[in-house]
């Protein structure tokens, strides 16, 4: 039989039997061997693993002098040289979760120590600190303590005999956001038949793709005095100069390219060239004014519709980008929009 | 419907003096089906054809694929499997197939290389029998007949890629000529024309190809489907070869005309018709519409036809990248707006470990329910390897002109959109995205 596992637990000062809000600013103090939620955690890791210190600290204590309470924690985890790390479950306390996020983060960064934490899946310590932990969801408050404790136990167990975990989905800890190519059991088609005759059933199936949040992004006022205006051209039409000065990749954009077009009345054939790999450039290289139209802003800047062109035009190729790097790249190009004193921006895609 | 399809499990496929099947074997006078396909080729856009075998787990890539096809041959029943290439476009889906199991017949050519458009530039579809890219494919599991071509100079894209795709047909139907009168190794039956158990689910499968032109079309009954309205198919119909492929551009977003008659979700459906889902049948349509007016009417049209079949759910994919994604999303949304419970699956971004921007090129509020078929944004390296087929180079960097490289080389790419079918969006892998 191997050497059983060694446990830090750290809790907060109502779950040590210290007192509740009044008592929020109360220090950091330590037991060797487990007190409050680790006594029960204790019986359900059974005789393979031990806490063998439990810790605590006042919750505004912890939130207010962060730098000076982690060095203390830091200082007692290391006396106390664990296996592994455990805090919480915290259910859905705000300042709680926080501190037993901290305390996941310094595992992690500074002493690289797997580590188990549990919260309420909404508690908004589980956005801020799911990469740093394996974060076990609990409910919503410590009514749910005794159906918490034998799962957020088990996972520990698990991550302190095995040094990591399997996929979320199968270990059953809240997703960390890492996400990484596997061959599973069955094919995608199979598994969709599957999802969707759970639905059929009426039950509410895990999605494998997690939810997405959505962003709205607000129309930009018009503009007032269109007579005053330098207007110019963007587009993810993929239009650049012959022979792609830039180098600017077909899809997946990850860079612009800003071009001349300074005393130029349309953009001629042959000197320009669309690039982008989503679509038959064919009519667009024909004529390159049908995806950058500065024929038809040349007249009507001549018939002073509009203060004038910008001397250059800002191109890539719109395809394949993820968001991260749209909004990365939008926002470059705004800047430098500004930067050129550009009033609004007429952007072609295709 | 009611189709009978035989299946001849091919073990092995080696070159001799007679093109023949035997306990297992296939083999294939190289001579003679060179001459013939060669000789078929009436206009000599086809400049050199090669005919190569290539194994499960060898020591090789196959590069430069475009269609992969599985040789088949209607013995009883209207039509001929695919039909519409060079035969007429009788509706098929009843009678029987034969068809040859683990043996593909592989075209391919360094195309697109005619270089007029950008969605044309030459790129490189790979496949890997062995090693660490070769589950992105599913061919890496088949005997590939690999006709290796080199294309004749001075022709239009349209005559090459009927030319490549005749060629690959051809090929099919004359070692499909093997089993038209033997005895099959196993038989399934997918019986549409019994009544089913009204209380079972009635579900329906949209399937979106990706049609966007020359070198990237999809062929329904023979003809491209640019033009089309989203139509409903029976599931045999659609195991009978009426869907075939001519989409050469992006590798891993590929669906080929193989895959295209075993479509992974109408295969399941249909052998679970009866038992546990009433399948009510395919609906075909194209993604890539040109604007959003076109998206949003195609995605009507095609939720309605779901609707119409009466499906309580219904699985959704799509062939293609972000322009395709839009197009499905939209037909997902309709259904669920009008209560039809909707599943679909789609490949992923991510980046390398998965944090990277938003999964989803595309996306609505009400796809709640999605199936990950794998993340594109995984680098890979591929081994040298011993042997390469169906070309010597690759050409994968798009944005010089896909200037060609050595193929058997050690390389590592960002991402695996040269891998021939890696996106897997025809759900046939067991790649998935998995969540840590």
């Amino acid at each position: 039989m191997a050497e059983k596992i060694r446990i830090v637990h750290y809790i907060n000062q109502f779950f040590a039997g210290i007192g509740g809000e009044e008592k929020g600013s109360s220090p950091l103090e330590f037991v060797e061997g487990p007190k409050g939620p680790g006594v029960g955690i204790t019986q359900a890791i059974g005789a393979d693993a031990e806490i063998v210190r439990t810790i605590w600290c006042g919750d505004n204590l912890i939130n207010q002098e962060q730098e000076r309470i982690l060095a203390g924690i830091e200082k007692l985890i290391r006396e106390a040289k664990p296996d592994l790390v455990m805090a919480g479950p915290a259910f859905n306390a705000g300042r709680y979760g926080l501190a037993c996020g901290m305390v996941a983060k310094l595992c992690t960064e500074k002493l690289s120590l797997p580590v188990v934490i549990g919260l309420f899946p909404e508690n908004p310590a589980v956005e801020i600190y799911r990469k740093d932990a394996y974060i076990y969801p609990c409910a919503e408050t410590a009514a749910g303590m005794r159906k918490d404790l034998p799962g957020f136990a088990h996972l520990a167990l698990k991550l302190g005999r095995e040094g990591k975990l399997g996929p979320a989905i199968h270990e059953g800890y809240i997703p960390r956001g890492f996400r990484y190519n596997e061959l599973v059991d069955k094919s995608a088609a199979v598994r969709s038949i599957e999802m969707l005759s759970r639905r059929l059933k009426g039950e509410n199936p895990m999605t494998e793709v997690p939810l997405r949040g959505f962003e709205k992004v607000p129309p930009a006022p018009p503009v007032l005095n269109l007579k005053g205006a330098t207007i110019a051209i963007v587009t993810g039409g993929g239009m650049v100069p012959r022979g792609n000065p830039d180098k600017l990749k077909q899809a997946f954009a990850d860079a612009f390219g800003i071009y001349s077009i300074a005393g130029m009345a349309e953009l001629p054939a042959g000197d320009f060239k669309g690039i982008h790999g989503g679509y038959d450039s064919t009519w667009v290289d024909e004529d390159p004014d049908r995806v950058v139209p500065l024929d038809a802003l040349r007249v009507l800047e001549k018939e002073g519709r509009f203060g004038k062109l910008l001397d250059e035009y800002f191109a890539l190729c719109g395809i394949g980008t993820n968001v991260a790097m749209g909004k990365k790249l939008g926002a470059e190009i705004a800047e430098q929009l500004k930067r050129r004193e550009v009033s609004a921006a007429i952007y072609t895609s295709t | 419907m009611r189709l009978e399809r035989g299946y001849f499990t091919v073990r092995d496929c080696t070159f001799g003096k007679t093109t023949s099947l035997e306990s297992g074997v296939l083999t294939v006078n190289r001579d003679e089906l060179t001459r013939l396909l060669l000789a078929a080729d009436e206009n000599k856009h086809i400049e050199s054809l090669e005919l190569e075998i290539v194994k499960p787990g060898e020591d090789a890539r196959i590069v430069h694929v475009l269609d992969t096809l599985q040789p088949g041959i209607k013995v009883d029943g209207e039509g001929e499997f695919m039909p519409g290439q060079l035969c007429d476009p009788t509706i098929v889906g009843g009678g029987r197939t034969h068809l040859m199991e683990n043996m593909a017949v592989m075209e391919c050519a360094e195309l697109p290389w005619a270089g007029k458009s950008a969605l044309l530039y030459a790129r490189d579809a790979i496949v890997d029998m062995k090693g660490p890219a070769a589950e992105y494919s599913p061919f890496s599991h088949t005997f590939n007949l690999v006709l290796r071509m080199t294309m004749r100079k001075g022709a239009s894209d349209v005559e090459y890629d009927e030319a490549v795709r005749h060629a690959g047909v051809r090929c099919a139907r004359h070692l499909a000529q093997l089993i038209k009168g033997a005895t099959p190794d196993r038989t399934e039956v997918f019986d549409f024309d019994q009544p089913v158990d009204p209380g079972l689910p009635r579900v329906a499968y949209v399937t979106q190809c990706q049609t966007q032109g020359t070198y990237s079309n999809t062929f329904l009954y023979g003809k491209d489907v640019a033009n089309i309205v989203p139509v409903s198919l029976s599931p045999t119909e659609v195991m009978d070869g009426c869907i075939v492929s001519g989409n050469y551009v992006w590798p891993c977003f590929k669906i080929p005309s193989f895959i295209q008659a075993n479509l992974p979700t109408v295969m399941e459906l249909a052998r679970q018709h009866g038992k546990s889902v009433n399948f009510v049948g395919v609906v075909f349509d194209r993604g890539h519409n040109n604007s959003h007016f076109e998206k949003l009417r195609v995605a009507n049209m095609a939720a309605s036809q779901v609707r119409r079949m009466g499906a309580q759910g219904v699985v959704i994919s799509w062939e293609g990248g972000g322009n395709a994604a839009t197009d499905a999303m939209l037909t997902l949304q309709t259904c669920e707006k009008w209560g039809i419970k909707a599943v679909a699956f789609t490949f992923e971004f991510g980046g390398p470990d998965g944090t990277e921007g938003v999964l989803l090129v595309d996306d609505v509020p009400e796809a709640r329910y999605l199936v990950s078929s794998g993340s594109i944004e995984k680098p890979t390296t591929i081994p040298k390897v011993t042997r390469v087929a169906g070309g010597d180079v690759v050409r994968l960097r798009k944005e010089t002109g896909g200037d060609p490289e050595p193929a058997d080389i050690e390389r590592t790419l960002d991402n695996i959109t040269p891998f021939y079918c890696g996106a897997n969006q025809s759900g046939i892998g067991t790649l998935a995205g998995v969540g840590y």
